[in-house]
């Protein structure tokens, strides 16, 4: 019987939060601190003739300006096709020029209207399509061309054209996908101090590892003499995955000055400079026989990469998994090209990939469904996927629930009555994302070290970054449950890699499965030592022992017992004594993907469905959810309370993607980067939520448990069209689904039927 | 903020505010409650130079009953204190809903009657309320007052007919008759914190089901706010059933001259006047019961 | 630079401000209460709610120099000690807190709504909040919690489980 885990636990940092004692990046100091700003391009696409930095160098208060002139020239980014600061040409706005340190804000920023850059201005391409066929406007020159990088997968060509042919149904459609941000409510920023040829950095990376490794390559110092420290993270959900160019140049800043170094994003850089989500067109073709069993899928994507690429040029590689692996088709043929152009460049965010993909494959399962006349729920039940399927990607289900939240959150599919004026429908959308790691990287590994010390406090130094999701409470509850403490006996140290073992970072949902797993091996070393002597001094053998209450007690005798503390103390303060330190590094039984993107890259994965009702105003085509029901296949709710959270607020992510969402980019500059024209839903939008955790005991997992943090805001946007669909007979295939679309289809209907619509 | 920082001042009188008003300097702005100046002055589009704070001046303060002309609203009432207060609930209940559908709670607390028709945004909230309730701004400057309708005060966007130096005192509305409905429905992309893509105040003058009198405004779909008056024409002296109000909730539509933006296109701001212009003639009508819009 | 002198968490302040900085400039700044957020500098995601005079107001949006002579409630000046107000400890026990940007301004903006309303609808939560935007939680928790909340300020109390009980039952 679990003590703590799977039970409601309160958020290990609520206290500092509620009262404001969190510090954030926007509020750490250092004495002497320097405020640095970045000169940044307004311009797509140009070349720079000259940079004039004498008049800002001369502004009382400036203590450094630094250009490309001044900096080693290391390629940076994801494909080394990034610099600190951009000498001879900018690829899109907000591309980095200048730095400044200055004495205060207030002067560093007056100090960048003093430089003076004489461009020549470029043709720009915005179009990824256009950028595709026309060579004549090249993002990066020496490549030849704006293709960066293309996937593509194949089971095999002739067996997809065969199964096409032999198809009773075959539907063929576009998905329009656009770009939007993380808006996370806590702007980037970092602060840098070089003291002594060693680099302090904080930062509110979730990967503070890789980012450490990509700082020393960007700064031309070993990694060796830099340490990341991350301060309480405002959110990430992935646009605090790769290092930004304003890193490097704050540590360079810090370097020439000697003096610490602050820079802070402005919400308008935030909505510029940091990486949105990419805009995707998905041409996707789908293919059944006359019963409704898939046949064969085929999908053409192209991503808008914007300038450079980041991570999220990877995101093919999760998108592609949901066309192969969501549903059981034996036949599939995906390709993806990853296309530059002089927009902002795209990366990581929550889904990596998935939501697009899920947004094109959920639509046509109800557009198949439609087709074939029959229940959405039931087409999906027919192709789901069950524990002990390979799927064409080689990917190995083992815990498998979907089957189970497909029902939980299908139910009263269709059109449902409602009053006059308005249409209601209810509709459905499934998810596979990993759930046990994602091996995108040489190692998918996490350390832990738990430590005891004769108090009876328990410390777990973990890689794992918590941004906000909650990994530390549950890591907490891990080491808690395993140690027989109470969780306040438990303080996680995972901010300083000064302290913390290597993790590869916060991403792919993977910290509860894999930082757990890590947590839970060094927590039972521990626990192992403490038997050991425990059972000497009780005089039992160790296996009728069991460490409850602090203390480590018999079995079947409570009564008979030896404190945690005092045992501890036994150990430590003798002849030969010694601490009680376990370590553990967990790296999952998985393999990269190879050349043809086969490969087991997760141990487990997640599976979900979310269920989505709405009610759309016939004469103005407002669309109003009336609630969510999210049902996933967790494996094991460690912390239900963290679970709600995580469940609810990936649904109004979702939500917002579906329906109010969208980061216009005019000629590559944003024009909507506030919080008025780019609109998250607020909590009057938000409907009610219902959470369902779904359990089915992942064996690989910690106490049984697989990821959730990116599942809950994968289908919304599916569930959300399908439901629109249902209630109106509007097929909205272009995010988000607004009003001003649906009533356009809506007429259209009208017209065809001759007015007999609602 | 990096910009050269303005001089500020807090005028506690009108006398002080004339005694100390320099017209010939450009750049002197009034800060009422500053939601809309001080994100401006934050990005750069508007220059100031001079900041005269005129919320401590008691005579622009206020909502009181006058015999004569009305209920009279200071210009420095928060949107606050006017959904709230009791004479305005009474005698002109769609003013009051209009200010509680505006912005956040913490704006709301800020922003004034004054400022957001002097700030002359198309989108102006109260705007369409008030030109259904022919309101009438009283205006004061050093060289005395004066008094104009509202739809004479608005004159592009972002512009009024104000004077250089001149300010809104106070924004005066004529009782409403008996028999006399109104409501204003304003459509967002979100449910709160938003601008309206279309807003529309309608106020119908009622016996039984004819229409005696109709007055009908619309935001964010032409410079300025506007009335429809072809749609007004055509609405008055007849009975409303399910087409009289369609016919003039297309009328209405018609006067409109949206432009696309960021916000909405055209094309879905012109259906969307008729359709909420058509929910708006029902509720009014009595036919629906007052939606939540 | 102007002198002004306002009253902070019941404590007298005499700072010296920029005509043009925001109250929250010069509450982080000046007076070094971090708790209050700067989310967007424009009035329109409320991370950086006070209360001023009683009224929530969004603090990059007051100058400095208007708050002169005004009293200011910020997040630091709920707790007592160790002692949460009921908002803070709700917020807590409901799961209402992820990332935490935003925590301080929803539990201020909270916080003045119950002042005015000590017994809001849930849909009166909601408007009252609206102007406070989350990244993180969707919001269903943060309703949950300012619910909760106003049933301890009512009167109720809690028992060791967190379920309510009303003063009352016996």
């Amino acid at each position: 019987m679990q003590q703590v885990v799977g039970k409601p636990a309160t958020k290990y940092d609520a206290f500092e939060k509620v009262t404001g004692q969190a510090q954030y990046i926007q509020d750490l100091t250092q004495p002497r601190m320097l405020w640095g700003k970045i000169l940044r391009s307004s311009l797509p696409h140009a070349r720079i003739l000259n940079i004039d930095t004498s008049r800002a160098e001369k502004l009382p208060g400036v203590k450094a300006v630094l250009t490309a002139r001044d900096l080693p020239r290391h390629k940076i980014g994801f494909g080394n096709d990034n610099e600190v600061l951009k000498g001879s040409k900018v690829r899109c706005v907000g591309d980095e020029i200048a730095a400044v340190a200055a004495v205060d804000e207030g002067t560093a920023q007056e100090a960048l209207a003093l430089i003076r850059v004489e461009f020549e201005s470029l043709p720009g391409v915005f179009e990824p399509l256009l950028a595709l066929s026309d060579p004549s406007v090249l993002v990066h020159e020496e490549k030849g061309s704006n293709l960066s990088i293309s996937y593509q997968f194949m089971t095999d060509e002739k067996g997809v054209e065969a199964a096409l042919d032999q198809a009773a149904v075959m539907l063929e459609d576009r998905f329009v996908l656009p770009f939007v941000t993380s808006a996370a409510m806590g702007t980037h920023g970092c602060m840098a101090a070089f003291r002594n040829g060693q680099l302090t950095m904080w930062s509110p990376t979730q990967v503070p590892f890789l980012y450490l490794h990509e700082l020393s390559l960007a700064l031309g110092i070993p990694g060796s003499r830099i340490r990341v420290i991350q301060p309480t993270i405002g959110g990430g959900f992935g646009a605090k995955l790769d290092m930004y160019p304003y890193e490097g140049a704050c540590a360079h800043l810090a370097m020439v000055t000697g003096q610490p170094v602050k820079i802070l994003f402005s919400r308008e850089e935030e909505f510029q400079a940091s990486r949105p989500r990419q805009p995707m067109l998905i041409d996707l073709v789908t293919a059944s026989d006359r019963e409704g069993r898939l046949l064969a899928r085929k999908a053409k994507v192209i991503c808008d990469n914007g300038a450079y690429n980041s991570w999220g040029s990877t995101t093919p590689f999760v998108g592609m998994q949901t066309v192969s692996s969501l549903y059981r088709v034996p036949n599939v043929r995906y390709e993806a090209q990853i296309v530059y152009t002089n927009n902002p460049y795209s990366g990581a965010m929550r889904g990596y990939g998935n939501p697009q993909h899920t947004f094109a494959v959920e639509s046509h399962m109800d557009m198949l469904a439609s087709k074939l006349g029959m229940d959405p729920l039931e087409l999906r039940l027919l192709n789901a996927n069950r524990s002990g399927d390979v799927t064409p990607q080689k990917m190995q289900i083992t815990s498998c629930a979907f089957s189970e939240t497909l029902r939980q959150a299908g139910e009263n599919l269709g059109p449902l009555p409602s009053e006059q004026g308005k249409l209601r429908g209810k509709g459905l959308a499934g998810l596979i994302h990993v759930g046990g790691g994602a091996r995108v990287y040489r190692s998918d590994g996490c350390g832990a070290v738990v430590k005891l010390d004769d108090m009876g406090r328990v410390v777990l130094l973990t890689g794992a970054t918590d941004m906000g999701q909650g990994s530390d409470t549950v890591l907490a509850q891990i080491v808690a449950e395993v140690l027989g403490v109470e969780i306040k006996d438990v303080r996680i140290i995972n901010n300083d890699t000064d302290l913390t073992p290597w993790d590869v970072g916060s991403h792919a949902s993977r910290t509860t499965f894999i930082a757990g797993n890590a947590a839970l091996l060094a927590a039972e070393k521990v626990r192992g030592e403490l038997i050991a002597a425990a059972a000497n001094s009780l005089q039992v053998a160790p296996e009728s022992l069991i460490l409850r209450n602090k203390r480590v007690c018999v079995d079947d005798n409570p009564e008979r017992f030896i404190d945690l503390p005092k045992l501890i103390r036994s150990l430590h303060f003798r002849e030969g004594g010694k601490v009680l330190v376990g370590e553990a590094f967990y790296d999952p039984p998985t393999e990269m993907q190879d050349q043809h993107f086969l490969g087991n890259v997760s141990v487990a994965y997640a599976f979900g469905a979310h269920g989505v009702e709405v009610e759309v105003d016939a004469g103005t085509g407002v669309i109003k959810v009336l609630g969510v029901t999210a049902a996933h296949d967790l494996g094991k709710a460690i912390n239900p309370l963290g679970i709600q959270g995580q469940i609810e607020g990936g649904c109004a992510m979702g939500l917002g993607y579906a329906l109010s969402e969208e980061m216009k980019v005019l000629e590559g500059r944003v024009i909507n980067g506030n919080f008025l024209d780019y609109r998250l839903l607020t909590a009057v939008d938000v409907p009610e939520i219902k959470g369902i955790p779904v359990e089915s005991e992942e064996l690989a997992g910690p106490f049984g448990a697989k990821g959730i943090g990116e599942s809950c805001c994968i289908p919304t946007a599916a569930a959300v069209a399908n439901a629109v669909y249902a209630a109106t007979g509007v097929r909205i295939k272009e995010l988000p689904i607004t009003p001003d679309k649906v009533l356009q289809g809506l007429n259209e209907l009208r017209h065809v039927s001759g007015g007999q619509v609602p | 903020m990096s910009q050269q920082p303005f001089q500020y001042e807090a005028p506690q009188s009108l006398a002080e505010l004339w005694s100390t008003l320099d017209l010939g300097q450009d750049g002197t702005r009034f800060l009422a409650g500053g939601t809309d100046l001080l994100v401006k002055y934050k990005r750069k589009q508007l220059s100031v130079t001079r900041l005269v704070d005129i919320k401590n001046i008691p005579d622009l303060q206020g909502v009181w009953l006058d015999a004569a002309l009305g209920l009279r609203i200071g210009a420095l009432t928060t949107l606050t204190d006017l959904a709230a207060h009791p004479l305005v609930n009474e005698h002109v209940p769609v003013l009051a809903a209009a200010a509680s559908k505006m912005a956040s709670a913490q704006v709301r607390n800020r922003a004034t009657v004054g400022g957001n028709l002097c700030n002359a945004a198309p989108s102006a909230d109260l705007a369409p309320p008030l030109l259904v309730l022919q309101a009438r701004i009283k205006t004061l400057s050093a060289a005395g007052e004066r008094e104009l309708p509202l739809r004479h005060f608005f004159a592009g966007p972002g512009l009024s007919t104000l004077r250089p130096g001149e300010l809104v005192s106070e924004v005066i509305l004529p009782l409403p008759e008996g028999n006399t409905r109104a409501v204003y429905l304003k459509q967002g992309l979100r449910q709160a914190m938003d601008i309206a893509m279309v807003g529309v105040a309608v106020k119908l003058k009622l016996s039984g089901s004819l229409c005696e009198e109709a007055a009908i405004a619309l935001g964010a779909v032409s410079p300025v706010p506007l009335r429809a008056e072809s749609a007004e024409q055509y609405l008055k002296g007849r009975k409303l059933d399910a087409q009289s109000i369609a016919e003039g909730a297309d009328l209405a539509a018609k006067e409109a001259s949206p432009i696309s933006d960021v916000r909405a296109s055209a094309l879905y701001r012109s259906q969307l006047v008729a359709a909420l212009l058509k929910q708006g003639l029902q509720q009014c009508a009595g036919i629906l019961t007052e939606g939540e819009n | 630079m102007v002198k002004i002198s306002l009253i902070i968490n019941a404590q007298p302040w005499e700072i010296q401000v920029e005509p043009d900085e925001t109250l929250l400039d010069a509450i982080r700044g000046k007076v070094g209460l971090t708790g209050t957020k700067k989310g967007c500098d424009s009035g329109e995601c409320g991370a950086c709610t006070v209360i001023m005079n009683g009224r929530s107001v969004n603090s990059c949006l007051v100058l400095a120099v208007e708050a002169d002579g005004q009293e200011i409630t910020t997040i630091e000046g709920l707790s007592h000690g160790q002692e949460l107000h009921p908002l803070q400890a709700a917020f807590i026990s409901e799961g209402a807190v992820q990332c935490g940007f935003c925590t301080p301004g929803m539990i201020m903006s909270a916080k003045a709504l119950l002042d005015s309303n000590p017994h809001p609808s849930e849909q009166q939560i909601r408007q009252g909040m609206a102007g406070n935007l989350c990244r993180c939680t969707g919001y269903g928790r943060i309703v949950a919690a300012v619910e909760k909340a106003a049933q301890l300020i009512g009167g109720d109390r809690l028992d060791a489980t967190g379920s309510r009980q009303t003063g009352n039952q016996v």
